[in-house]
């Protein structure tokens, strides 16, 4: 996240000066094909047969998306987007306000584009943000109007087509991740509860297991995720003849947690949070000469969950070395065993994943990482350090052959975010926002090759 | 001799054989079921045996594939600077873990890359080593090349070094061996003397109506499930050890609550054979005792429990082989995670505990930790081989043989 | 009165009272069946008496009533008195354990310790508290001297008594019971087991025990009482009902000295017993 924001620092950088010599006579599309940087964006115009429009006298105001913001965008997305020229004027048009608005006349609300659906703008001190992306560079003034750029793509409201469970059959088999586990099953509890016939099987088997089954034995139809899929797991699916294709459907966030009796730790820096899961410090004092001169005991997920892996990337940047070799370090996959084990000892820390968190606040406190509290809202805004993505993945040629796949990924992207949050009858992770409600639809279209 | 038979003497096999209308001859007979039973009889026994060496066999198989492993980890390190392929002297960049003499390095992400052995450690950042190592060739290489150092498993570290992270190249099983030796010594310290006590009360000083009531009900707690000993250590022990003690110094899981557990959980065994042993005592012996005016306790303590000697040292081996490769009690309430303590309040992971940790997860064929579980099985299993051929030398030595 | 005291004494008491110990209208129980009734009878001091009769009259039920041996029997009732020194030895305040220091008993079968020789002759004495090695080494020696075994097996001392043969293990057990040098050996059938040569030696060390022990011996073989004993007590069976109801228990008939009983009965049962085992 962080590495984000700073590449968007280089780029303004980069960009500024060259712009300011861009002479004001040249049109939107001349800007924009004069620099390497729009070149996706240009090629997607001109795909689109907009090129005479956007050099037409307008005036219009363009959110113009960098290079880098559409090689985030799904590979599969793109495709479809080429392949689908009116979804792709209507992308694009998304990205055009009619009229020419400089920056310094933006406030914050909903602004009507040239495809017919609003963007929503967010002027705060930190900058602007259009949807779920930053403007990085602003105001640069063409001769039919102005560009700005911003650092992701932005997509309208696409319709998801309606389905109906009791129209489609047959078994329908899940694995993977034990976090996002209970959202699937509760999922194919409803799906099933609303008339769907056939079986659904939800196994728990960990991420990684879960893209073996998936890619090399293909034996599931959809793989649970608690991290996006690996490049090694991408080539192993297309050495099956499998486009692996991810749904964001919920974001998890870690909580690195103290029993209720500790009283002493509020905050913690990710460089604490590294020297204590690594044994480097081996008493609370050693942390901050503040706090008592305890052993601490330390509570992990085991090496082969989704939490453990994430931690160990975000903490330790993938080498388990020190993790695996801190002193008395108790490793379980079964996170009772862990809250238990943190609970009973105000000297004890651990981390899980936020909806075991919440399940067990009473039990645990969780500690701020870098003055940030773990929470919905710190979660959906990235803030939070330890937050990450859920998926469910799934490939085009399963969806094609089995409609009840597809059928079942549709009411997922639905009604999943109903069923999150923190009440007791919901299942604790954060929902994912619309904006990521919007790519999914796309990229189901794209699956489907609608 | 007289028979009814005027004519000739027949025996009862004749006449047998003549009622059945076949004529009785002393040749030998096809004895169909016999030969079955007799047949069936001996394939038990050879599926028993063959079984245990199969045994042996997957799991020595398994456990030699962990002693032949090199374990590559990435210790952030690359080469600063190119090399030929006969150049002995490497320059690494700073940062990432120490090289040390002797260690064994990959150059290269991949897998059958050139390996190198270090055989000089000039400063932090210049290495003297041997190119070409284990069979791979010695090639140049750009600089930047990132460099893996080898984790072996050798039988030195495996059985000396006090840490077990197979994962980042620990090898040493030592902490299982002491957690489980822990565990083992507090059950048995708290079995032996209730289970031989109760066996003493149950063959010596209880009515026959007590004996009765008391025998099947302490049988019954051998058929409680070892998942219910568990959360009892953890739920009810533990719990109870840490108001005595503090939780301050009883952690939430430690190894002297699964070892009371344990030990609760081998009563039955050691109280049943010992009983059995002592029950089997003649009755001859107790008299003679009870004549020259020994008491109940005499006659048990110089009598029948060396008479008994070989039933409860088979008894007690039982029970030292149900504590070491008791799983279930541990796994709930010993720690998960190994642990080289002593303390008995410490948590701490039992070999039997550690491999039923690692195989409820999704564990990996050939990886490491799937490997390592074998090793640890095999350790496992060779001592409680140990214990049982100890057990018997001493039996043979101390016991006392009734005619 | 000590238990080192008691087994320091060397010989048994020599008290006016010709007798060591007497049976009062003993009857025994088991449960509801009565085994034995109404005995009474006086063992004469430093005398050999020996009980006669058929197999189930009783008479090691008897035996076993002099040190209390019954009380192992968990159902076993015993009524009536035995005196012993002036006491009763069945009074509520009388430890059986005591009784049995006292009144020691050989088995039909032997039944050594499988221990040592000398553990086995020793463990009476330990049992008394008995620690110092030279003391032991001492009743060890006199022991299995008195019980005419120490010659055979003075360079064995360690050897498992099990590994005797069956005449000297019953020797053993003899010299095991006399080392608490006890007031009166009970033998119940000791020569049951033995070939014809070991139950001659048996029988010979019994005449050598009358020195400084009573002796009460139960036997079947009538030759081994006429040959053994000086008094003799012939027990036989009663019955009462038919059938079902039938019920039997075992009576003293006739105690005398053993060539009165032996040649001029008092009473019919005894002649026709002694002429029918003799017939």
């Amino acid at each position: 996240m962080r590495n984000r924001i700073l590449f968007a620092l280089v780029a303004l950088l980069l960009l500024v000066p060259f712009m300011s010599a861009a002479a004001q006579d040249q049109s939107i599309v001349e800007i924009a094909a004069g620099n390497a940087d729009f070149s996706t964006l240009v090629s997607l115009v001109q795909a689109a047969g907009l090129v005479d429009t956007l050099s037409g006298e307008g005036p219009f105001t363009v959110f113009a998306p960098t290079n880098d913001a559409f090689a985030a965008v799904p590979q599969i997305a793109v495709d479809f987007l080429l392949a689908n020229p009116d979804v792709l004027t209507q992308v694009l048009t998304y990205h055009v306000v009619p009229g020419k608005v400089m920056s310094a006349d933006l406030s914050s609300g909903e602004v009507a584009t040239a495809q017919g659906q609003t963007i929503d703008v967010a002027v705060s001190d930190a900058g602007v943000k259009i949807n779920n992306a930053n403007v990085v560079a602003a105001d640069i003034e063409a001769s039919n109007g102005v560009i700005h750029v911003i650092d992701a793509v932005i997509l309208p409201a696409f319709e998801l087509p309606e389905v109906d469970p009791l129209a489609v059959s047959d078994n329908i088999i899940a694995a993977g991740s034990s976090t996002v586990f209970p959202l699937t099953e509760r999922m194919a509890d409803l799906f099933n509860q609303d008339g769907f016939g056939g079986t659904i099987t939800v196994d728990m088997i960990g991420t990684g297991a879960g893209f073996e089954r998936f890619c090399v034995n293909a034996e599931t139809d959809i793989s649970n995720a608690s991290r996006p899929i690996r490049q090694t797991e991408i080539d192993s699916c297309r050495a099956n003849g499998l486009e692996p294709v991810g749904f964001f459907v919920a974001i998890d966030a870690l909580a690195v947690a103290v029993s209720r009796e500790n009283t002493f730790v509020d905050n913690l820096t990710l460089e604490q949070v590294a020297d204590i899961f690594s044994g480097k410090a081996t008493t609370w004092a050693e942390v901050n000469p503040a706090w008592p001169a305890e052993t601490i005991r330390l509570f992990s997920p085991g090496s082969d969950s989704g939490t453990y892996d994430y931690f160990v990337e975000e903490i330790f940047d993938r080498d388990e070395t020190p993790i695996q070799n801190a002193p008395g370090i108790q490793f379980s996959e079964d996170d009772n065993v862990l809250v238990a084990g943190v609970e009973g000892s105000p000297y004890a820390i651990g981390y899980f994943g936020y909806a075991y968190y919440q399940a067990d606040q009473e039990r645990m406190r969780a500690v701020a990482i870098e003055g940030i509290v773990p929470s919905e809202e710190t979660g959906t805004t990235g803030e939070y350090p330890l937050s990450r993505p859920l998926f469910i993945y799934s490939a085009p040629s399963i969806m094609q052959a089995k409609p009840q796949v597809a059928a079942f990924i549709n009411y997922y992207l639905r009604n999943a975010n109903e069923q999150l949050g923190s009440r007791p009858d919901q299942i604790g992770y954060i929902p994912t926002n619309k904006y990521v409600g919007r790519l999914n639809t796309v990229l189901y279209l794209a699956a489907l090759g609608k | 001799m007289t028979t009814t038979s005027a004519s000739r003497q027949i025996s009862l096999a004749d006449y047998l054989a003549d009622r059945r209308g076949r004529v009785q001859r002393l040749y030998r007979r096809p004895r169909l079921l016999d030969r079955a039973v007799h047949t069936f009889l001996f394939l038990s026994g050879a599926l028993s045996i063959l079984t245990t060496i199969g045994f042996t066999i997957v799991l020595g198989s398994e456990a030699i594939k962990f002693f032949a492993t090199t374990e590559w980890l990435n210790i952030n390190r690359q080469l600063a600077g190119a090399v030929e392929a006969d150049t002995t002297t490497f320059q690494l960049n700073t940062g990432g873990s120490a090289v040390a003499e002797g260690d064994l390095l990959r150059l290269t992400i991949e897998e059958t890359g050139e390996q190198v052995r270090v055989t000089r450690v000039l400063d932090t950042t210049t290495i003297e080593v041997e190119r070409g190592v284990n069979g791979t060739l010695a090639k140049p290489h750009p600089n930047g090349v990132p460099v893996f150092r080898g984790a072996e498993v050798t039988l030195r570290e495996f059985f000396t070094s006090t840490r077990w992270a197979p994962q980042v190249g620990n090898f040493g099983v030592l902490p299982l061996v002491t957690a489980t030796f822990m565990t083992s010594l507090i059950g048995m310290s708290v079995a032996l003397p209730i289970g031989l006590g109760a066996a003493i009360y149950l063959s010596e000083y209880a009515s026959p109506r007590a004996r009765a009531v008391i025998k099947p009900i302490i049988e019954v707690l051998a058929g409680v499930p070892t998942v219910v000993y568990g959360y009892f250590a953890l739920t009810f022990v533990t719990p109870l050890l840490r108001s005595i003690f503090g939780t301050d110094v009883v952690q939430v899981y430690n190894m002297a609550s699964a070892g009371l557990v344990v030990g609760i959980l081998i009563i039955p065994t050691i109280a049943s054979v010992s009983e059995d042993a002592l029950t089997a005592v003649p009755r001859s012996l107790r008299d003679a005792s009870y004549g020259m005016g020994a008491t109940r306790l005499e006659t048990v303590t110089r009598v029948l429990l060396p008479a008994a000697l070989s039933g409860i040292s088979a008894a007690i081996i039982l029970g030292v082989s149900r504590a070491v490769g008791e799983t279930m009690i541990v796994l709930i309430a010993a720690g998960a995670g190994p642990n080289f303590s002593f303390n008995p309040f410490d948590n701490a992971e039992t070999m039997a505990g550690h491999i039923a940790r690692i195989s409820t997860g999704d564990i990996a064929r050939g990886t490491i930790d799937y490997n390592s579980v074998f090793a640890v099985g095999l350790t496992l299993f060779v001592a409680t081989f140990l214990l049982n051929v100890a057990s018997n030398i001493i039996t043979r030595r101390f016991r006392e043989v009734y005619a | 009165m000590s238990q080192v005291s008691q087994a320091a004494i060397s010989s048994p008491e020599t008290s006016v009272d010709p007798y060591v110990i007497e049976a009062r209208s003993i009857s025994v129980f088991y449960g509801s069946y009565m085994a034995v009734k109404d005995v009474s009878l006086q063992i004469p001091r430093n005398q050999i008496t020996a009980f006669i009769g058929p197999s189930g009259c009783g008479k090691s039920t008897v035996l076993r009533v002099f040190n209390r041996m019954n009380d192992l029997v968990a159902a076993a009732r015993v009524e009536g008195e035995i005196i012993y020194r002036g006491e009763n030895l069945y009074s509520p305040n009388v430890d059986p354990v005591e009784v049995r220091r006292r009144i020691g008993m050989v088995f039909q079968k032997p039944n050594p310790f499988p221990k040592s020789i000398y553990d086995n002759v020793a463990y009476g004495p330990r049992l008394l508290g008995i620690k110092k090695k030279s003391e032991l080494d001492d009743i060890v020696e006199r022991s299995l001297k008195g019980a005419a075994l120490w010659d055979e097996v003075k360079n064995d001392l360690k050897k498992s008594g099990l590994a005797l043969s069956g005449g000297q293990q019953q020797r053993l057990c003899i010299a095991r019971t006399i080392s608490v040098e006890p007031d009166v050996i009970l033998m119940d059938e000791p020569c049951s087991a033995l070939d014809p040569i070991a139950t001659q030696r048996i029988e010979e060390l019994m005449h050598e025990l009358t020195e400084r022990y009573t002796i009460i011996i139960v036997t079947h073989n009538m030759q081994q009482a006429l040959r053994v004993s000086d008094y003799t007590a012939f027990f036989n069976i009663r019955k009462a009902g038919e059938g079902k109801e039938e019920t039997r228990w075992g009576e003293l008939v006739e105690f005398g000295e053993t060539q009165q009983v032996f040649t001029q009965p008092t009473q019919h049962e005894t002649a026709d017993y002694i002429s029918g085992r003799f017939g």
